[in-house]
């Protein structure tokens, strides 16, 4: 699946996210396998990657991970090159109404309440702990999924901050990371939100259903948008493909080329 | 998704045999424990079960009455499994939902026999099982395909979804379950919203539905106080079935996903946000039905369904012009799986078809493929024998042959 992706993306697998942000703008449900591409990568580059679930908790891409040739629980515990912050618990702590003692250091309550700080201050204190294990590779954060947060009550005004502040400390800053942010929209939800990312990333990755609807051999369309930037100088372009989704695997072809058809 | 402890995986698995727990079995698909729905045909449509872990949501037909069955039998199939019960309602009074419960059937096989067509090309187990003289009847018929011979070897379409392994129960609807049977049973009923009117207490974050607070407040102790956090050491380790009827509703305080100056209310979103997290660490499973013609756009609707993990939309005919369309005149509405848990995969379990539709029996709820889809795919599931059409291999007889292939001349 690796060599597929990245042969599409026309990218070299050994550094690939680059200082670059990526979106991943996902309008069907289908758009996940590109979340354990990334993992994968990482994982495979031996790069630092500190990960905000979000929507998933860690068994999940442990044992997707485990199925493409890593393991996430190693490389958590004993190699200490992944930081996996468990967003889906941390909220779901938030929900209550008893204060417990654990809320104070909680980055999502005051997130919740419409506080960045806090939160960004989490990421930095990780990126500090990767530095530690002295890499040659810049570390990656992969935020999945930053819906979940406008679900929750954040406004699209904070998170635009938020993503504004990452951003800052993670592309722009002396670290030269990458940040992938992975986002599921809705059809009918051009929101601001999605408009400030579509125009700050680097690389605006977006996937959509099939238009004339559900098909078992053809699972939805991606297209990447490469743009210049002032720390990428290159061509702009853009690429099509379509996919099909397997257990473990993804097939990519050109429009209207699936074997189904043919 | 966490029947693993994370940290002590290796000691939990020898321990906890995942057979040994009442009313389950392990995916044959993504290796999940898996529960039943209640209803056979269900289990098949969403992939063999409900994984433990998830939550299930039901968008309600109109008037809410085949929604609240199937909570029911949701909370029968618990009861005859000896899994944990935690109901809750701001409707009506829970115990009244468990006094109704259907009454289990006595010999289910039976019914299971008779659903199941011999011929299948799948059951080969089930024609072991087959006596001589419906062996016999099953000839008989065959042989007497006069016109159509061509089809004799063909399977016979099933419209009705059934798997061979027994898993989950019948019930039947005129009958009330047993008072033993549900003193036996450990059922645990949260405060009712309405009851609880007192608004004393807040939520720590601001603006936050206090009722939904309350209930996922319940729930986290009713787990820590079971035993069925993943966490947590239990010599005998059950499943908690969460039933949450009509969430949503405007007596739990919610006004069709707005709050009083007409901005979006974020409170049920992150409920169900919330209550992913605390299940994704617990033996429980949770089915919820949301009168989703409630709120005021699908946007919402949609938006909420994507933070649960099984999500079916039923469709009733009841008081709508299908009712009197011939076309589904055997049904009494339509059944939408909406979405499907991606759980440790790419993709969700593929249905044949998304096109179903229900009845309602007194013996049995059951879904039913509507249509088949057309036949396109690259990966043809109408198996063709090498026979049929080109039969080059065999040497042909000449004209007029009718073993020979259209090919020949």
């Amino acid at each position: 699946m690796l060599a597929q992706i990245c042969q599409f993306f026309a990218v070299d697998s050994s550094n690939f996210p680059k200082n670059e942000l990526v979106f991943v703008g996902d309008k069907s449900s289908d758009g996940g396998f590109l979340i354990h591409y990334f993992i994968n990568l990482c994982q495979k580059q031996n790069r630092p990657l500190c990960f905000v679930g979000l929507s998933q908790s860690f068994n999940h891409y442990n044992s997707v991970a485990q199925k493409l040739g890593t393991n996430l629980l190693s490389a958590r515990d004993e190699n200490k090159n992944l930081i996996f912050i468990e967003g889906l618990k941390l909220i779901s702590e938030c929900v209550s109404l008893h204060s417990g003692q654990f809320n104070e250091s909680n980055p999502f309550l005051s997130l919740l309440k419409g506080d960045s700080t806090q939160f960004v201050n989490t990421i930095d204190a990780s990126l500090a702990n990767l530095a530690k294990i002295q890499s040659p590779n810049a570390p990656v954060v992969i935020v999945d999924d930053l819906s979940v947060l406008l679900r929750s009550g954040a406004t699209p005004k904070d998170i635009i901050l938020l993503v504004n502040s990452l951003n800052n400390i993670i592309t722009l800053g002396p670290t030269k990371g990458s940040l992938i942010i992975f986002s599921s929209l809705d059809k009918d939800e051009e929101n601001e939100l999605c408009a400030f990312l579509s125009h700050l990333c680097s690389v605006k990755i977006e996937i959509t259903n099939l238009k004339s609807g559900y098909c078992k051999d053809v699972h939805g369309q991606i297209e990447v948008l490469w743009k210049d930037s002032l720390l990428n100088p290159r061509e702009p372009k853009t690429t099509h493909s379509q996919f099909k989704l397997f257990d473990k695997s993804v097939e990519l072809f050109a429009l209207g080329m699936s074997a189904a058809v043919l | 998704m966490d029947k693993r402890e994370v940290t002590s995986s290796f000691q939990k698995r020898a321990k906890v045999k995942i057979g040994q727990i009442p009313g389950t079995r392990p995916s044959l698909y993504n290796n999940q424990l898996l529960i039943s729905t209640g209803i056979p045909s269900l289990d098949n449509v969403v992939g063999g079960g409900l994984a433990v872990g998830t939550v299930f949501l039901v968008d309600e037909d109109v008037y809410g009455s085949y929604a609240r069955i199937m909570l029911k039998y949701f909370i029968a199939e618990g009861i005859m499994t000896k899994q944990s019960i935690f109901l809750s309602s701001a409707q009506e009074k829970t115990i009244k939902l468990v006094e109704e419960l259907p009454a289990p059937l006595e010999d289910p096989t039976a019914s299971v026999k008779t659903e199941e067509s011999p011929s299948s090309a799948v059951s080969h187990n089930q024609n072991q099982d087959l006596k001589p003289s419906e062996d016999k009847t099953k000839k008989q018929e065959e042989e007497n395909l006069k016109i159509a011979w061509r089809y004799r070897s063909k399977p016979k379409v099933k419209s009705s979804i059934v798997s061979n392994i027994k898993f989950g129960h019948y019930y039947d609807l005129t009958k009330t379950m047993s008072t033993e049977n549900i003193a036996a049973a450990d059922i645990s009923h949260a405060p009712s919203p309405v009851d609880l009117c007192c608004t004393a207490e807040s939520s720590i974050i601001p603006h936050m539905n206090v009722h939904y607070c309350r209930l996922l407040d319940d729930i986290r102790s009713r787990i820590e106080a079971g035993k069925f956090g993943t966490a947590q050491q239990t010599d005998t380790r059950n499943i908690l079935r969460i039933g949450i009827h009509s969430i949503g509703s405007p007596l739990w305080g919610e006004m069709g996903g707005l709050k009083s100056d007409g901005t979006p209310d974020p409170s049920l979103s992150l409920f169900l946000i919330a209550l992913r997290g605390v299940l994704r660490s617990a033996f429980a499973v949770a089915m919820l039905t949301l009168p989703g013609h409630l709120f005021h756009d699908d946007l919402m609707v949609n938006q909420l369904s994507k933070l649960c993990d099984t999500v079916i939309k039923l469709d009733s005919f009841a008081g709508s012009d299908k009712e009197k369309n011939p076309a589904f005149k055997e049904y009494h509405g339509l059944l939408h799986v909406k979405q499907l848990p991606r759980l440790n995969s790419f993709i969700p379990a593929q249905p044949e078809t998304s096109d179903l539709a229900f009845k309602l029996r007194r013996k049995k709820f059951t879904v039913e493929k509507l249509h088949l889809p057309p036949e396109l795919s690259d990966t043809p599931s109408r198996t063709q024998s090498a026979g049929d059409v080109f039969s080059l291999s065999q040497p042909t007889s000449g004209c007029g042959s009718t073993s020979s292939s259209k090919l020949s001349f």
